[in-house]
């Protein structure tokens, strides 16, 4: 029965009426990505502006819903050549789509500036420019959560908040949510669509309009059917599409994988797949689905091997696959998710280099019942990132006490390739972070990553991202009286000349009260984006992929998940903070070396003819040198993100938290904040993440892990990072592999929660900005996600170049 | 009782089994024209001077008693004699001036290399002394070790060989394993590379041999100097009559990472005429190696602590 056993399975070099075909179908699906250009694509926005027009005065969800449909009715059909799995949610390979519900006006004021911009620029077609300006713009005026969020923003959260890279509030009303983990196992594979939708009808019989507490849910479950319909119709337009191509194709072979792919999409996403070619291409229409919703930086594909696995069982056993077939198959979902893009304004882009949102994908860890997880799959994912080698998806790996050997070990081969897969994460403490969520414990085991390295569970509904703020102004504000000192404007607190402070302790006490002063703005901005997303944009079909919602009624914006957690703020440049504040505590009070005043006037002149207190600064205690002196400030620095935010609570009363990742986040911010204590001179880049100052994690990894470790990475359940850069020399042979299979396990025993290497030689780097067309597919680590080396701007390049090097000879 | 240690190097997987803690003992009684650590040859701390850190605050010309420094950038001392005396490097915030070196107990240099005790455990690992030549100071030497191996540390010792073997027994005896360089087979060309000849070297290998130490043989292979096929193979045929037990031996391709600490030092650099061997060469010298019957430590096999079953040799 199953389609692909008419297929020859070995045969991947075959020829076809258009010629010869060369190297492996992996190679050449790698080769068309690379060879196509990223481009804004307007049909999804264009189905939404009509639908809305049709549906004025229905009820939002239902709207929403509508849109949606019509946008999978009418987006242009791919399937390229080569494809096992087939779907685009743009009209080309690496699209992204303009959402107009959430923010238009930036590309409206950046259209004459987006096909050249330094950072990441997107073609944009002629026609589809001109049905931007004349048929959607008009439409949307007023209507988008941009608009809405910057009217209702106080003027002192404006002020702070929006383009001032002190406080990046922009997250969620310049870009949808997104940050959900569909729910393969428990609801997608052994439902499919059809039954969803009738599981919502069924529900709609149960509802009556005259309670008023049915209204609601009785637009729920309108929304719901919708959604189902749109998906479910965009499959079978591609049944269609793949049997008329399959009819035209000459090549016997491909005409017979053509005969297979539509016979997929007649089963899914409709029905549930019956063996591993459909599980893999009906993943791939939940997340088309969950793309043509929302154009945001993170979905999640969650524990691959885990949901995949029974399905490859299953087909071994009955003969109906091989392994050789299904890793081309995973190697074909690889590449789908590469071509997923993320479309972001020029602010944004400072922030998120590289087109590719966080497509995360995590294998590894442990069962609910707590045994080790790792199967098959697990392997196969790991070979396939090595295969494909493209920055998406982001491979996440996590790590147990029992996690077997062999497994980790294939790991840190890849990682050693050097390019920067996978993220490894400590089981342990992922499960304490989910706690500490709120899950139980036996959820919690099942945790998977989303995004760069945040901790989730499909069961949760979340704003992992509310946005990022500059923990390093706190500290400038603190030295100038609430002043920034490169624009001597007031952002801060009017506090007292620091040159009164009569200790250390007041310092620092008046820092901490302009950390509160600037996570209340955090608050503020987020608890106004989150009501307006509540009425404004609901997620119908996102809904659908998560427990608890079908069986409340309710969307997921209105806590309709079996969890609920409150929003995580990401704080950047902590250990700056950390550094500086020891270096004022041992040179100002405690050594005495320079007084406060002469400090003050070094920050002022960024240290021009003051060569020698630079040098003094730069020579105190840095954190990720396992020195206590300065490590205990950063566990109060980080310690305080978990505290101070805690404090305030989102629209469904669920607890802020904290999150000390980093992305691109600190080199915008690093751009706005002047000297500091620490040495570092005026607009150089902040320290990302949880990670070291750049350059200053000088005794080795394992001494950086050692500090990095002494952070309580359980209160952070919006994840923490650790990035360290190998030498390929440090890692040499069977010994290296083992060396850093040893730095992984140790540094896990130890407490820390995620570390990734970037395995790479400054030379390569230096090398591959001189010539890029050598390197064309070469992946660097840019905090916590991987991107195209060549995508990268240059400023970003040097900032991978420039991070400390542990060099073992 | 202290030592001078230079550096306590954190990680290496490359200098005896598992992850370890390298210290390095500062003293050699050698002094090899392509030691990568010439700041290890004296016993006493030196002062370093590293021009590409100096801001030129003249800091050090003003606080000079004997009005010799000058910044680092500008060539460090004018005419004159620098009696050593420090006072520049405590006015250098920029680290151009650092002493080279720092007097440590064997306590405190515990309490350093029991840092990383869980990197040790997950890999087997521990901590290796080298230097300088570690057993120049057999006392603090066994001290050390002594200490460590109340925590259940793993202790390596890296040694040139050349020492008064009554001298070191009691300190060898207590290692848990040794790593021993043989640097040339020829007695009167060692003396000319290193200054002193062969035969105390080679019998206390012979020496260290008869106890039951694992134990891998390192030759620094060094182009022109001591990386002939006869000189290799003898060393191997050596390594196979007369160290019976011995892990391996393990080729260590000559570098010119030192060169910067020559800069520091003012010292002249001799070899830069010389290039690393490439691989084809290192890999043609372990074949003569294993020819003899003698496995080779690589970055592949690590330091595999089975000794060498002698049924395996083959003769001739």
């Amino acid at each position: 029965m199953p389609a692909q056993e008419a297929i020859d399975l070995t045969n991947d070099t075959r020829e076809s009426a258009h010629g010869l075909k060369t190297g492996t179908r992996t190679q050449r699906l790698k080769n068309a990505y690379l060879d196509s250009k990223p481009a804004i694509c307007m049909e999804r926005a264009l189905a939404f502006t009509r639908s809305y027009k049709q549906t004025e005065g229905q009820a939002t969800p239902v709207r929403l819903a509508k849109a949606f449909r019509l946008a999978c009715e009418t987006i242009t059909l791919n399937i390229f050549d080569d494809e096992l799995v087939v779907g685009t949610h743009g009209s080309g390979r690496r699209m992204g789509a303009l959402v107009p519900e959430i923010s238009w006006q930036w590309l409206a004021k950046e259209l004459d500036t987006i096909q050249t911009r330094p950072r990441d620029p997107y073609y944009i077609d002629p026609e589809q420019e001109r049905l931007f300006v004349e048929e959607i713009i008009p439409y949307w005026k007023g209507k988008s959560i941009e608009e809405n969020a910057l009217a209702q923003f106080p003027a002192d959260t404006l002020k702070i908040g929006v383009n001032t890279d002190i406080l990046d509030t922009e997250m969620k009303w310049r870009s949808h949510v997104g940050e959900i983990t569909p729910d393969f196992q428990d609801i997608i594979f052994p439902k499919g669509y059809r039954a969803i939708c009738d599981e919502a009808k069924e529900k709609l019989k149960t509802l009556d309009y005259t309670n008023v507490d049915d209204l609601a849910k009785i637009d729920y479950y309108q929304a719901a059917i919708e959604a189902c319909e749109g998906i479910i119709a965009l499959g079978q337009r591609y049944a269609l599409h793949a049997e008329e191509l399959a009819l035209k194709e000459p090549d016997p072979a491909r005409k017979k994988e053509l005969e297979a792919i539509a016979a997929n999409c007649r089963r899914v996403p409709e029905f549930s797949p019956r063996n591993f070619w459909e599980a893999a291409q009906m993943l791939w229409f939940v997340m088309l689905g969950c793309f043509l919703s929302e154009n945001c930086p993170a979905f999640n594909i969650g524990r691959f091997d885990m949901y995949m696995n029974p399905f490859y069982q299953a087909d071994l056993k009955t003969d109906t696959i091989n392994q050789e077939f299904a890793q081309e198959i995973i190697n074909c979902v690889w590449i789908k998710i590469a071509e997923l893009i993320w479309l972001l304004p020029q602010n944004g882009s400072r922030y998120y280099a590289g087109y590719s949102g966080f497509t995360n994908l995590s294998v590894g860890g442990r069962n609910i019942d707590g045994s080790d997880a790792v199967n098959d799959i697990s392997f196969m994912a790991v070979e396939a990132t090595a295969q494909v080698a493209l920055p998406q998806p982001s491979l996440s790996v996590i790590i147990h006490p029992d996690t077997p050997e062999e497994f980790l070990l294939a790991c840190c081969a890849l990682s050693r390739k050097g390019i920067g897969f996978p993220a490894f994460h400590n089981d342990r403490v992922g499960t304490q972070m989910m706690m500490y969520a709120g899950l139980r414990p036996d959820d919690a085991r099942e945790w998977t990553l989303l995004g760069c390295v945040v901790p989730h569970h499909r069961k949760v509904y979340e704003w992992t991202d509310a946005g990022g703020y500059n923990m390093a102004a706190a500290l400038e504000w603190t030295l100038n009286q609430g002043r920034s000192r490169l624009s001597g404007e007031q952002m801060g607190l009017p506090t007292k000349n620091p040159r009164e402070f009569a200790s250390f302790e007041e310092l620092k006490e008046t820092f901490f009260k302009q950390v509160d002063h600037i996570m209340k703005h955090c608050a503020v901005s987020t608890v106004i984006e989150h009501r307006l997303h509540r009425k404004m944009v609901h997620r119908p079909y996102l809904s659908l992929l998560v427990e608890g919602c079908m069986e409340s009624g309710k969307d997921l914006v209105d806590g309709g998940a079996r969890y609920n957690v409150g929003p995580g703020w990401i704080v950047v440049g902590a250990a700056d903070c950390a550094n500086g504040l020891a270096a004022i505590k041992k040179n100002v009070f405690e050594e005495k070396n320079i007084t406060m005043d002469q400090l003050i006037k070094a920050l002022d002149d960024d240290f021009i003819g003051h060569e020698e207190i630079q040098q003094l600064l730069k020579n105190s205690p840095k954190f990720g040198n396992d020195d206590d002196y300065v490590d205990r400030l950063q566990v109060e620095m980080t310690d305080y993100n978990d505290k101070g935010l805690s404090r305030y609570k989102d629209t469904l009363g669920n607890p802020f938290h904290s999150a000390i990742m980093g992305l691109t986040y600190n080199i915008p911010t690093g751009s706005v904040v002047g000297a500091l204590p620490c040495g570092r001179k005026a607009t150089q880049p902040l320290a990302e993440g949880c990670s070291p100052h750049p350059g200053t994690d000088t005794s080795g990894p394992t001494a950086a892990m050692r500090s990095e470790a002494k952070v309580n990475h359980e209160l952070h359940p919006g994840g923490t990072l650790l990035n360290l850069k190998l030498l390929p020399s440090a890692i040499e042979g069977q010994r290296g592999l083992a060396g850093m299979a040893n730095l992984i396990r140790s540094y896990f025993e130890l407490g820390g929660y995620h570390c990734q290497f970037n395995v790479i030689s400054p030379e390569t780097l230096r090398d591959a900005q001189k010539n890029p067309d050598n390197y064309r597919d070469m992946v660097v680590r840019v905090a916590g996600y991987c991107a195209l080396f060549n995508d990268l701007s240059e400023q970003v390049q040097n900032e991978i170049i420039r991070r400390t090097t542990h060099e073992s000879l | 009782m202290k030592n001078i240690v230079i550096e306590i190097q954190r990680w290496s997987v490359a200098d005896g089994p598992g992850t370890r803690t390298v210290v390095f003992l500062k003293g050699c009684p050698l002094h090899c024209p392509w030691c990568a650590n010439p700041e290890s040859q004296d016993r006493l701390p030196q002062i370093g001077i590293f021009p590409s850190r100096c801001v030129a605050c003249h800091a050090c010309e003003r606080e000079c008693p004997e009005e010799v420094a000058i910044p680092a950038k500008d060539g460090a001392y004018s005419d004159g004699i620098c009696i050593q005396c420090g006072q520049c490097i405590k006015v250098c915030h920029a680290s151009a001036r650092d002493w080279l070196g720092e007097e440590m107990s064997a306590t405190e240099l515990v309490q350093v290399i029991k840092k990383d005790m869980v990197f040790y455990r997950n890999s087997s690992g521990g901590v290796t002394f080298s230097g300088g030549e570690p057993l120049t100071q057999p006392d603090f030497l066994k001290a050390a070790i002594q200490e460590c191996q109340k925590l259940g540390i793993h202790t390596a010792i890296e040694t040139c060989g050349f020492f008064r073997w009554e001298a070191v027994e009691e300190t060898v005896r207590r290692a848990d394993f040794v790593l021993f360089d043989i640097k040339h087979m020829d007695d009167e060309t060692h003396k000319a590379l290193t200054g002193v000849g062969n035969k105390t070297i080679l019998q206390n290998a012979r020496s260290i041999a008869q106890l039951d130490i694992p134990m891998v043989i390192r030759v620094p292979v060094i182009p022109s100097l001591n990386d002939s096929r006869e000189n290799i193979a003898a060393t191997a045929k050596f390594v196979a009559d007369h160290l019976p037990g011995v892990l391996g031996i393990e080729l260590l391709p000559y570098h010119k990472l030192g060169l910067s600490k020559y800069d520091a030092l003012g010292l002249d650099y001799k070899l830069h005429h010389i290039n690393s061997p490439d691989d084809a060469t290192v890999g043609m010298l372990r074949d003569l190696i294993t020819a003899e019957g003698v496995p080779c430590i690589t970055a592949d096999s690590g330091y595999d602590p089975q000794p060498i079953p002698p049924k395996l040799k083959v003769v001739g």
